[in-house]
């Protein structure tokens, strides 16, 4: 086998679907009398079609993983498809080098009410083994997914999960040269994608592998290339894997928070600044890893109100909450406040892994004893961190290491 | 290193076409076996019956013309054979047929979520179609020899003759279905039309009654590709004599012929039916 070699090579590929399915379901039939009577069909629009992959090309070596992302409908599947041979390009040109396992949907070919030890043989059968290969790999297949209880059960009781974790155990056998992974691992659990992941690693220097995934950590743990897909046309392609993902989060639109809290007291102003500049709000706010974030509010207090405290609280892309700044009470007290109160923070050190986050501001008063919000703006204002580092946790420490 | 290239299909030729479609053949034996298995064991998991609705319809049939004869509401003379045979042998072999037929579209239909989302060679499918209808044959041939000796004709070798020709009226009709799958795949028409069309068909064809001399129906008869086939089986198994032998040969070409058109665009029409038939 001879690392590095082409595997994958796509060439100015495009493909066209229609819209309305009466007419999609005619064109198909023209289509077909096209290819029977060697006619040629044109290569324009017809009426109600549209372009949903239009001209890409890419390569993708032995030992690489190309991430393919795009937004929902970016056309990452029909792409897939077309590389799996299920449907032919209208464009351009396919070169698959070796054997292809796909995982386009676990479990295809399965049937609901025979077995999983049955299913196991034929589901093999469709990806290409013979009887005699399937029972040499069998109990690894069992051991991959730990299903040894359950195998002589109808697979119609099995959970998804379980369809999934059965459905990967037998691709991974397959050695293939190349690999296609679309979206198939969302519904196993924690420790089985890990599971599965580890299974990539360990074939990856002998295949090629497209990984279509909207997990962003799952790309960036696999990907050695980004390919990223917008209305079926190429929008990134390079080897810069930290700025391709930055690009994805770019492409989301910045969302108005929810707004929570009174008519009186609301936030009048927010601001930021990194590396002694401020950020332009109305477009992408991009942090250096590393850099400092402040951020600057302006509270329109209509009320008084008694012993006021802000509260700040980072969120990332899945809408966890992972950090938060929790100490404005430590620096300023105030009695009591009415008018415009200006405050503002520094956070010196924004070690978050590439991505995007959000912050959400609340504002809060303790009037005899009880406490109180006032408003919490979910989501105020978002970022994207621009760095190397893209682990699987948002916060990414920067340690120095010494050899003892 | 096995390469595959993926091109619009008008880049193709004809010789590369009809290799693919051989190399599939080749490729899916096993899978087409393994399918077959897998869908006969489960269809008859989840039925009390079981194999009996394969026989069940043409009995009914049989059993039917067989009574009306009987009571001669119905006068059907100058049968070759006793006549509850000669109905008998002729509505198993037509629902041969009309399974057959049928049979290659209900096979694509089903496969085809599993088309959608992974690559097999699509013949194997074809090669299941013919598995099931040599399983279907096995079983009408289980009930048919006993009865056939009950009424007076034991299986002789001409009978091994009467299988080949039974073989061949199958090959017609998985041929016409396999013909019609492309546009059947896209439009429900075509299925409801057959639907509709196949009992008309079972009486414009000497099933229940004897070859015509004249008349209209004696020319029906003369186009109807399932006559000499039929007529070829049947005459074996109840030792009557046949007169169509040009019609036969003539026909067996033509099978082969339209066999080979619906290969080829079974496999131009698979890629943009599975695009148009979602996942």
């Amino acid at each position: 086998m001879n690392q590095g070699e082409v595997l994958i090579k796509v060439e100015n590929v495009s493909k066209k679907f229609c819209k309305n399915l009466k007419r999609s379901l005619w064109y198909g039939v023209q289509d077909i009398s096209a290819g029977l009577l060697g006619g040629t069909d044109k290569e324009t629009l017809r009426k109600g079609e549209f372009w949903a992959i239009r001209d890409v090309s890419f390569e993708v070596r032995r030992g690489e993983c190309l991430g393919l992302i795009g937004h929902n409908g970016a056309g990452k599947s029909t792409l897939l498809k077309m590389l799996n041979g299920l449907i032919r390009p209208d464009e351009g040109s396919i070169e698959m080098h070796g054997k292809v396992g796909a995982l386009i949907e676990l479990g295809a070919g399965f049937n609901a009410v025979l077995t999983g030890k049955e299913n196991i043989f034929n589901n093999g059968a469709v990806l290409g083994f013979t009887k005699a290969e399937i029972e040499e790999k069998y109990d690894a297949i069992i051991t991959f997914s730990e299903l040894e209880e359950f195998i002589d059960m109808p697979v119609q009781n099995y959970s998804s999960g379980m369809k999934v974790r059965l459905g990967f155990a037998i691709a991974a056998q397959m050695q293939p040269d190349i690999m296609l992974i679309d979206e198939v691992l969302a519904v196993g659990d924690m420790g089985f994608v890990l599971k599965c992941f580890n299974q990539m690693d360990k074939l990856l220097p002998n295949t090629a592998i497209i990984l279509v995934s909207h997990s962003m950590p799952q790309v960036a743990r696999m990907s050695s290339k980004i390919f990223m897909l917008e209305k079926g046309q190429q929008l990134f392609y390079s080897n810069d894997v930290a700025s391709g993902l930055t690009e994805y989060y770019n492409r989301f639109k910045l969302e108005i928070g929810d707004y929570n809290g009174s008519e009186s007291v609301n936030l009048s102003e927010i601001s930021l600044f990194s590396e002694g500049n401020q950020l332009d709000l109305k477009n992408d706010v991009i942090v250096n890893y590393g850099s400092d974030l402040q951020i600057d509010l302006e509270i329109d207090c209509k009320e008084i109100v008694y012993n006021p405290s802000v509260y700040v609280a980072f969120y990332d892309k899945e809408q966890r909450n992972f950090a938060e700044i929790t100490n404005y009470d430590d620096y300023i007290q105030l009695e009591s406040i009415q008018g415009i109160l200006k405050t503002s923070v520094v956070v010196p050190n924004i070690n978050f892994a590439q991505g995007k986050y959000s912050i959400t501001i609340g504002f809060t008063q303790t009037k005899e004893g009880a406490r109180e919000t006032l408003f919490r703006y979910q989501s105020a204002i978002y970022f994207t961190v621009h760095g190397k580092s893209h682990g699987w946790a948002p916060v990414q420490l920067n340690p120095e290491w010494k050899l003892n | 290193m096995q390469i595959k290239t993926y091109t619009p299909r008008r880049k193709e030729s004809l010789y590369q076409l009809l290799k693919d479609t051989i190399n599939g053949f080749l490729e899916g034996r096993e899978l087409g076996y393994r399918l077959f298995i897998r869908d006969t064991k489960a269809s008859y998991q989840k039925s009390l019956l079981g194999i009996l609705w394969l026989f069940l319809p043409a009995l009914a049939t049989a059993g039917i013309w067989i009574f009306l004869n009987n009571q001669n509401v119905v006068a059907i003379t100058d049968v070759p054979m006793d006549y509850a045979a000669f109905t008998m042998c002729g509505t198993l072999l037509w629902s041969l047929f009309a399974e057959a037929i049928v049979k290659p579209m209900q096979r694509y239909q089903s496969a085809m979520g599993m088309m959608s989302k992974l690559n097999f060679p699509r013949e194997a499918l074809l090669l299941t179609s013919m598995y099931d209808m040599l399983f279907s044959f096995l079983l009408k041939l289980i009930i048919l020899i006993p009865i056939l000796w009950l009424l007076g004709y034991p299986p002789d070798w001409n009978f091994l003759f009467a299988l080949l020709w039974t073989f061949v009226l199958i090959v017609l009709g998985l041929s016409i279905g396999i013909v019609l799958s492309p546009i059947g795949l896209l439009y429900t028409d075509i299925g409801k039309g057959i639907n509709l069309v196949l009992p008309f068909l079972m009486y414009l064809t000497p099933v229940i009654y004897p070859l015509r001399q004249s008349g209209l129906l004696a020319e029906l008869q003369f186009l109807n590709p399932v006559t000499p086939f039929l007529e070829r089986a049947r005459s074996y198994m109840g030792g009557y004599e046949f007169v169509m032998t040009t019609n036969l040969w003539l026909w067996v070409l033509l099978t082969l012929v339209i066999l080979l058109i619906g290969l080829l665009s079974i496999r131009i029409a698979m890629p943009i039916i599975v695009e148009r038939s979602g996942s």
